[in-house]
């Protein structure tokens, strides 16, 4: 144990934790922080390939950074969940450590060239999995401690305060679109119930001059229209009560 | 360097302060649990953070250690502060003697603070400071953990900005449910329009009065314009 806590020099590790905390508070684009975070963890604990993978709306599961040895390859990967450790880590909410990745049928079918060996499959938890920081070493090479689990553990968390920002932000700028349809939609009822009314002027004056049997007609058209004011009216300004607020749902891609 | 800052414990403590603040936690026990993490992790007596408040002051919203009670939630005049000056610069500032920049002040119980180092909030909404302190005697904070005082500010600065974010979603939200509500009463209102237009309909088939039946296809024509408008209003306005 001493011995692992030895390998990490407090200068790094205080250099790689100040480095993403000033990314993160910066609030940057989401996938160029989690890109840093992928190379300091891969710096870190001497690994040589990590990445972030989230899920999509429709399932499928998109590795939106990697960062290390043949990252291109692995970078905007859009893959079924089926057989993958990223799957197992966001089913149950653990991590996953395998010995060697390549010998693992189903990942060593999908990656053909790039052998990675001893990896580490660790949750990125909002409100449940929602992601996972993958970091992985070469076929050979020595496994994961707990001391470097415990780095990767704890990168996935400031992953995690990354993803959650940028869900706020999307989903703000999303609402801040619906508010501002609703406005003009305010804007034009009021020219709506000014026609209305007009509307209603006008057949008040046919009503006076409509012979019985066509009065009573124009009465009730009248009253539909006033009606019709009434309900756009309670519409627009009678809403003081709001309703329970449904969950915030974190929407990947908006 | 500190005896205490070894590479396990940054890493536990950064670990438990993400954990903190994804796990949806209230904004003030997240804020605790970062001062209170970093107060252990540099040895320092007393850690607090404090945010400007709407009429200017400002509030100490966490505090932990040493007379932490004194300090949490104490409103006070930023003006003429230390805290103020770290505002005002955005620059860190390392203070040998804290004490002795407040000569009138009275003693603190638990005994006054010495080294301190005050860091800037800079958020989006309102800003604020973090300040982490030893008492009066002992040794000054060294760069190694200024730093770490620096990158738990920016996970304060983080936690506040996705808290803020948060809140105005939750305003925006309510706002668009009242539109959506109305949307819904629209279509009722326009079906009322319709019936009011189809008894205009029966009206005019009904009259041979030219005068009463251009009044009628004029209010019929309003009608429709009216529903028209509603209508872009709902469903139109990607105009």
């Amino acid at each position: 144990m001493l011995d692992e806590k030895m390998k990490y020099h407090p200068d790094a590790v205080i250099d790689a934790f100040g480095r993403v905390a000033a990314a993160v508070a910066a609030g940057g684009p989401r996938d160029a922080v989690l890109s840093l975070i992928a190379s300091s963890v891969c710096e870190l604990v001497d690994a040589d390939v990590a990445g972030v993978t989230l899920r999509l709306d429709d399932g499928m599961l998109m590795t939106v950074v990697a960062e290390g040895v043949e990252a291109e390859s692995f970078r905007g990967r859009i893959y079924p969940p089926e057989g993958t450790s990223t799957d197992r880590v966001l089913r149950t909410g653990e991590a996953v450590v395998v010995d060697n990745l390549s010998a693992v049928p189903v990942i060593g079918a999908r990656l053909p060239g790039v052998a990675l060996g001893p990896s580490a499959f660790v949750p990125v938890t909002i409100d449940g999995p929602y992601g996972v920081l993958s970091v992985s070493r070469l076929v050979n090479r020595p496994g994961f401690t707990e001391v470097d689990l415990d780095v990767i553990r704890c990168f996935a968390a400031q992953s995690a305060l990354v993803v959650q920002n940028d869900c706020r932000r999307r989903r703000n700028v999303a609402l801040d679109l619906i508010a501002e349809q609703a406005r003009i939609a305010e804007d034009l009822h009021d020219t709506a119930i000014n026609e209305i009314f007009s509307a209603s002027l006008i057949m008040s004056g046919l009503a006076n001059q409509a012979a019985p049997e066509q009065r009573e007609l124009v009465v009730k058209a009248i009253n539909a229209l006033d009606n019709a004011i009434k309900l756009i009216r309670q519409a627009i300004f009678g809403l003081s009560e709001s309703r329970a607020l449904p969950d915030g749902r974190f929407d990947l891609y908006p | 360097m500190s005896v205490r800052t070894t590479p396990d414990a940054v890493v536990a403590a950064f670990g438990r302060v993400a954990n903190a603040i994804v796990s949806g936690a209230e904004r003030d026990e997240v804020l605790e649990s970062i001062v209170s993490s970093l107060r252990e992790l540099v040895d320092a007596d007393v850690a607090a953070l404090a945010l400007r408040l709407p009429d200017g002051h400002l509030e100490v919203l966490a505090a932990e250690g040493v007379d932490a009670e004194l300090y949490r939630g104490v409103r006070f005049r930023a003006d003429g502060t230390t805290v103020d000056r770290v505002m005002r610069t955005g620059e860190t500032l390392g203070v040998e003697n804290l004490s002795a920049k407040y000569p009138r002040q009275p003693p603190l119980p638990g005994g006054n603070p010495g080294p301190a180092v005050l860091v800037p909030l800079r958020v989006a909404g309102p800003d604020g400071a973090l300040a982490v302190m030893r008492l009066a005697g002992r040794a000054d904070f060294e760069e190694q953990e200024r730093e770490l005082i620096r990158a738990f500010t920016d996970q304060a600065t983080a936690m506040l900005e996705g808290d803020l974010d948060r809140r105005r979603g939750a305003v925006i939200e309510r706002i668009n449910d009242q539109a959506r509500i109305a949307e819904e009463l629209n279509s009722s209102a326009i079906n009322e329009l319709y019936n009011a237009g189809l008894t205009l309909s029966r009206l005019y088939n009904r009259t041979s009065d030219r005068e009463t039946r251009e009044l009628v296809v004029t209010a019929i024509e309003v009608l429709d314009h009216t529903i028209k408008l509603i209508r872009q209003a709902v469903f139109g306005l990607e105009l």
